[in-house]
Formats: structure tokens, C-alpha cells, sequence
């Protein structure tokens, strides 16, 4: 679980760090929708202990976050 | 003659849902609601990309990331009391009123920006950038104080014996609506403070 913890401080920091660093806004966006998803698989997952549930819930639960953030990133792309 | 019966016993037996049914109801309905708004600022921010990004300039991403660690860790200690308790290990209660105390560090963080932004005289009003990003968090931060109260109850209950590592429901409920607080800043934190 401490594993599962510093992924997501790094999967965190990465963005943030990545933006500090001046780095292109196409490519960054693409690292946040990225780095978003993993995250949110990893929470629901080890934090939300969904990986043990049945798998409709898990799935409706592991679905949220990418569901959304593909959402944003088609609007975020046509802009 | 004997016969091998395969059974997937060991896979059924595993796949519970953490905690109460109707709590899942209720989050599946809040992830819901989270998830129009969030689609909803996209739309506006597709529509009007320079008032957000100007927006965006003036929040500080610092401060985002240190509410998102603060959130990131008290879902951690969350998460690891409800293994203590389930396993009946001590070290549950301190886990919970660590994880109030840091997720503190949140509350604090939001506040103190409310109030430097409104000093400087963004509120609602300001154009679209700043009406999302009130409402949106705003609501959010409602969400993270009854997650505290929900918290606070569940260190005082466990200080008082009332779970134990066979009745964990109301415990995994508790755990569970943070977790999904927690969930909900992860996408909010990177479209706000870093996309936007």
C-alpha cells in the first residue's frame, strides 16, 4: 500500500513539475490525462479496495475518471 | 472413480463490495453529478479558452499540489487503518485523527485561497474561469468537511471498540466516501490549477 501511495505522489508531482519546466501545453495536457487515469485506477483499486468487489461495481467505479477525462480531452483537443 | 470439481470458490468468495450497498449508491451519484460539471467546464473552457486561461495564470499551482498531497495522504491513512482494523491490529485510531489532521492541511489551503482571491476581488461574478472554479471547489470542500465529520466519527467509534475486525461495514462506508472525495480533487486539481 505504501507503494501504491508514492505512485501517486509521483504521478502527482509530474504535471506540476512538467508545467514548472515549461514544458509544450499539447504535451503537458496529454501527461494530465495520462497521469489522471493511472491514478484513478490505482485509488479505486488498492485505496477504495475495489479490486476485490464484483466486477460491475469495480468496473463502474475504475470507468469514472477515464470516462470523464476523455470527455475533457475531446473538448479540450477541438479547442 | 473420483472427479475434479472446479469451482471458482476462492474468486467468489473475494468479491465483495467494500462497505454499505447504499453508500455506493450515493457515490456512484455524487461521481455523477462531479462528472457533469467537470464535462461542463470543459465545454466552457472550449468555448472561451483565453478567459480561463487568463483565469489559470492567477491561481497557484503550489497550492493545488500541496492540497492534493494532503488529500493523496489522508486517503493513504484511511485506507491503511481499515487494513489494522481488519487484520485486529492496533494503530487504527491514530491512522483516522492523523488522516483529520492532515486532510486539514487541505481545508486551510482552500480557505486561505478563497480569501486572498476575493481580496483581491475575484468572486463568482468575475467571468466564467472564476465561476467554475468557485463552484466547483467550493462544493467540492463542503464534500471534504463532511468527509472530516464522517472521519472524526469513525476514530471516535474505533477508540470505543465498536468495530472489530468482523463488522467492518460502517467502518468501509466511511472509508470508502473519502476515497471518493479524494477521487473527485484528483481529476478537479489538473483541469483547474494545470489544463485550464
Amino acid at each position: 500500500m505504501l507503494a501504491v501511495y508514492f505512485a501517486l505522489m509521483i504521478c502527482t508531482a509530474l504535471p506540476v513539475i512538467a508545467l514548472q519546466a515549461g514544458i509544450g501545453p499539447g504535451f503537458l495536457a496529454w501527461l494530465v490525462f495520462g497521469m489522471v487515469m493511472v491514478k484513478s485506477l490505482l485509488l479505486v483499486d488498492h485505496f477504495m479496495e475495489m479490486k476485490n468487489a464484483p466486477r460491475g461495481w469495480r468496473l463502474a467505479a475504475q470507468m469514472w475518471a477515464p470516462v470523464v477525462i476523455l470527455a475533457v480531452a475531446g473538448f479540450h483537443s477541438i479547442t | 472413480m473420483s472427479y475434479l470439481i472446479l469451482q471458482p470458490e476462492s474468486d467468489t468468495k473475494a468479491r465483495q463490495l467494500p462497505g454499505d450497498i447504499a453508500v455506493w449508491i450515493f457515490i456512484f451519484a455524487e461521481l455523477a453529478v462531479f462528472g457533469i460539471m467537470f464535462i461542463g467546464f470543459a465545454v466552457a473552457r472550449s468555448l472561451d479558452p483565453a478567459t480561463f486561461h487568463a483565469g489559470r495564470e492567477v491561481l497557484h499551482p503550489w497550492t493545488g499540489l500541496l492540497n492534493t498531497v494532503a488529500l493523496i495522504t489522508a486517503s493513504y491513512l484511511v485506507a491503511s487503518a481499515v487494513h489494522q482494523l481488519r487484520g485486529r491490529h492496533s494503530g487504527a485510531q491514530w491512522r483516522l485523527w492523523l488522516a483529520v489532521s492532515v486532510s486539514f492541511i487541505y481545508t486551510a489551503g482552500k480557505l486561505y485561497e478563497y480569501v486572498n482571491l476575493y481580496s483581491q476581488g475575484y468572486n463568482l461574478g468575475t467571468d466564467t474561469f472564476f465561476m467554475f472554479y468557485f463552484f466547483l471547489t467550493f462544493f467540492h470542500f463542503m464534500h471534504v468537511i463532511l468527509g472530516q465529520v464522517i472521519l472524526i466519527v469513525l476514530a471516535v467509534k474505533v477508540g470505543n471498540g465498536d468495530y472489530d475486525g468482523s463488522d467492518m461495514n460502517g467502518m468501509e462506508s466511511g472509508a470508502s466516501y473519502w476515497h471518493m472525495v479524494d477521487l473527485v480533487w484528483l481529476v478537479l486539481f489538473p483541469m483547474i490549477y494545470v489544463l485550464a
